[in-house]
């Protein structure tokens, strides 16, 4: 493997020093560039209460390309699917090498409070949610309980 | 007289005064035969024949210029837009005095092809040239008619002068509007490659065509000195000899930014990659991005060209593969461009040059084609046996006038009929098939005229090598002194007028195959065996071409492009007047 360039270096010792709230991200002991992220549910959404659970690798391309992010834990939420694949513009063509390990998971839970099914990976959940948000939402919060009640 | 010939006469493009004398003649015996006496007048054998009995049959007064304004020439008056490969509107009536000067007078006439030559030149660079060049040269005695007809240089970029030709447009335009070029170069593709449209907008609003083109901000780049700040991409640190950043101050190293820039390049964005700082609208100019990448500027400069012929909607890539060349539709009211490769393009559907069909004719007969491929298939053969002696013939130029080399006979490549006598090959005939079902009916007539669709294609191939041949001499002409370069040039021209002929004839197939029965079709195709014949003629000339037969192949070089003249006008006017 390469040597860790500066730049991961110095995010990750952010990362650490100063976590953005509802956000824990560490690196993997055996790779620097595999790292396990919880993000908690938002208050007043769906997900409140949850810890969901994420990997997010950093490709030899990165910051050039964008993370690799995906939820392990499940979540009925219109943009992300049964793999746990997020829809997310900035992970795909808006990405800017600008952006951070930080900015992508804050973008990640804000998506939680507000899903957008005009923009669907998880198509029969968009639906559900357009036909139905109350009953949609409903559902999101039995998944919250069901799958995200560890904290580990 | 009838006035209603007359004028029917006329607006086929044939002089009144010849016309008038053609009725006289043929004692009204109808358009078809007053026709036939113009034709078989300017037939240079015919001509001969009557100069020696000139007693007999009158020389029609060459018209004077009082008569020529205003009502004869009308239908081909520059201000209306013909969709034809242009042809010079003076066509018939310079060919007729060529034809009164006979070959007697052209031996002499070297001088006066000089003279041509010259005025060739001069309408060549001249491209806006205009009807006061042809009321001057009106008055000379002037028989090339075909110069019009040639491609104009100014319609073909040569592949090699592309960019050259770009960066010359960007350059005006960025001294012009006091921009880098790069800004010039988003400009300008914002306005499809109009500069013109461009520098109007411009000064009418500077500000808002900025904006609207998508640049927020003309942007200067630095590099180096007072950056305090560390690589927003790799985190080291900047010094004066690495850092890089625009007017938005996204501060990066060049390392950083050249791996940017390649990715996006990568991704197939060419013109117009913003900033690497998060969602910043500021577009990196070409300066920078050759500054911090120079290996990719060979191709920024490729991809320019590329961007350059294709978002410029009168501008297109000529199809022959690996011409290059760039084809340009001189107004916007041409819809067609020839490239000095020989190719002639459409510019509508980007086929070779149809007329007279036009483009959704091309489409209906290119899918019948396919449909029908297997049956045409016979059709593509270059040997047949001698209908007289069946020695086997094979064919290998583009003339269809053949002769058996066992037994001399001569005959029509195309139907197989004794050339002698050979007449109405382009008609088909109704009645001689009237017994047979009608589905085979149908598919025979496609036949005929899909054969002879393809025999002109076939014969322009052979014919196109003719012309290449003649290009190639003209190069080696200048290592010779035994040929004048005039000579030289003439059998270049002579081979274009027969590939613009053939072309045409190929065409007028489809056209013909899709015009209804009655009197128009009757003169459509009257017109074009007319061309056919004339097209053989020249085609056999060519063929063998030397120094003795050169003043046969003027005669009928002129001939023929007349005679495409008359057919293409006689398309776009209708045939019968209106
Ligand atoms: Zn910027
Ligand atoms: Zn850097
Ligand atoms: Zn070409
Ligand atoms: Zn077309
Ligand atoms: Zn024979
Ligand atoms: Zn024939």
């Amino acid at each position: 493997m390469n040597s860790l360039p500066k730049r991961i270096i110095k995010e990750t010792q952010r990362l650490m020093s100063e976590p953005a709230p509802g956000i824990v991200a560490t690196p993997a002991t055996d790779n620097l560039r595999y790292f396990k992220v919880t993000i908690t549910g938002p208050a007043e959404s769906p997900f409140e209460k949850g810890f969901f659970h994420l990997e997010l690798f950093l490709t030899d391309e990165y910051p050039m390309s964008p993370p690799k992010v995906r939820f392990l834990t499940k979540i009925y939420h219109p943009n992300i699917d049964k793999l746990g694949r997020i829809c997310l513009d900035i992970l795909k063509d808006k990405w800017s090498p600008a952006l951070q390990i930080r900015t992508v998971l804050l973008s990640i839970q804000a998506l939680l409070s507000a899903p957008n099914p005009d923009d669907p990976l998880a198509n029969d959940v968009a639906e559900h949610w357009k036909s139905n948000e109350k009953d949609a939402i409903k559902k999101a919060r039995e998944w919250t309980e069901l799958y995200a009640a560890s904290s580990e | 007289m009838d006035d209603n010939m007359l004028a029917q006469l006329v607006d086929l493009g044939f002089d009144i005064t010849v016309a008038q004398l053609a009725l006289e003649q043929t004692n009204g015996k109808g358009l078809d035969a007053a026709i036939e006496f113009i034709y078989s007048f300017s037939e240079p054998s015919k001509l001969s024949s009557q100069k020696s009995n000139s007693n007999v049959t009158p020389t029609p007064t060459p018209p004077s210029s009082q008569q020529e304004p205003s009502g004869i020439r009308r239908s081909n008056s520059k201000n209306k837009s013909t969709s034809f490969e242009p042809i010079s509107p003076q066509v018939t009536h310079k060919v007729l005095k060529t034809s009164r000067k006979s070959v007697k007078e052209s031996v002499d006439s070297n001088v006066s092809y000089e003279d041509n030559d010259t005025s060739l030149e001069y309408n060549d660079t001249d491209e806006d040239y205009d009807e006061d060049y042809y009321q001057d040269v009106d008055d000379y005695e002037f028989d090339i008619p075909i110069h019009d007809a040639l491609p104009k240089s100014n319609t073909v970029i040569q592949a090699s002068d592309i960019i050259h030709t770009a960066l010359k447009e960007i350059e005006k335009i960025s001294s012009i509007t006091e921009t880098t070029p790069s800004a010039a170069t988003i400009l300008l593709q914002h306005f499809q490659w109009n500069g013109n449209k461009l520098l109007e907008r411009f000064y009418e609003d500077p500000e808002r065509v900025i904006t609207q083109a998508g640049i927020k901000k003309i942007n200067e780049f630095h590099t180096g000195k007072n950056l305090s700040d560390d690589c927003m991409i790799c985190g080291d640190s900047l010094d004066d000899s690495n850092g890089c950043y625009l007017s938005c101050k996204h501060y990066a190293c060049k390392e950083c930014w050249a791996n940017y820039l390649r990715i996006k390049i990568q991704e197939g964005e060419s013109i117009g990659i913003c900033c690497l700082g998060f969602k910043c609208p500021n577009v990196v100019p070409d300066e920078f991005i050759n500054r911090v990448i120079p290996e990719n500027y060979n191709k920024f400069l490729e991809r320019l060209a590329q961007t350059y012929v294709e978002k410029n909607p009168n501008m297109r890539w000529c199809p022959t593969p690996n011409c290059g060349n760039a084809l340009k539709a001189e107004s916007q009211a041409e819809t067609t461009a020839q490239c000095s490769c020989g190719f002639r393009i459409c510019f509508k559907c980007n086929q070779e040059s149809h007329v007279p069909a036009d483009c959704a004719q091309m489409k209906t007969w290119k899918k019948k084609c396919e449909d029908d491929s297997e049956t045409a298939n016979w059709i593509n053969v270059n040997t047949q046996d001698c209908p007289k002696c069946q020695s086997a013939i094979e064919k290998n130029g583009g003339c269809n006038h053949m002769t058996c080399k066992k037994c001399k006979h001569e005959f029509c490549w195309v139907c197989l009929g004794n050339w002698i006598g050979h007449n109405k090959c382009n008609t088909y005939n109704r009645e001689e098939n009237s017994n047979k079902s009608d589905t085979k009916k149908q598919l025979e007539r496609y036949l005929f005229y899909f054969h002879r669709y393809n025999t002109h294609e076939q014969s322009k191939k052979f014919e196109t090598k003719l012309r290449t041949d003649a290009v190639n001499s003209m190069i080696d002409f200048q290592n010779r002194k035994d040929k004048r370069w005039i000579d030289v040039k003439y059998i270049e021209q002579s081979t274009e007028v027969l590939i613009q002929c053939r072309r045409t004839l190929k065409y007028t197939y489809v056209f013909g195959f899709y015009l209804p029965d009655g009197p128009e079709k009757n003169l459509f195709e009257y017109l074009q065996n007319d061309l056919e014949r004339t097209t053989e003629k020249l085609s056999g000339l060519l063929e063998k071409m030397n120094e003795s037969n050169s003043m046969d192949v003027k005669e009928i070089t002129n001939l023929a492009s007349t005679k495409l003249h008359h057919l293409l006008s006689g398309v776009e006017e209708g045939f019968l007047g209106h």
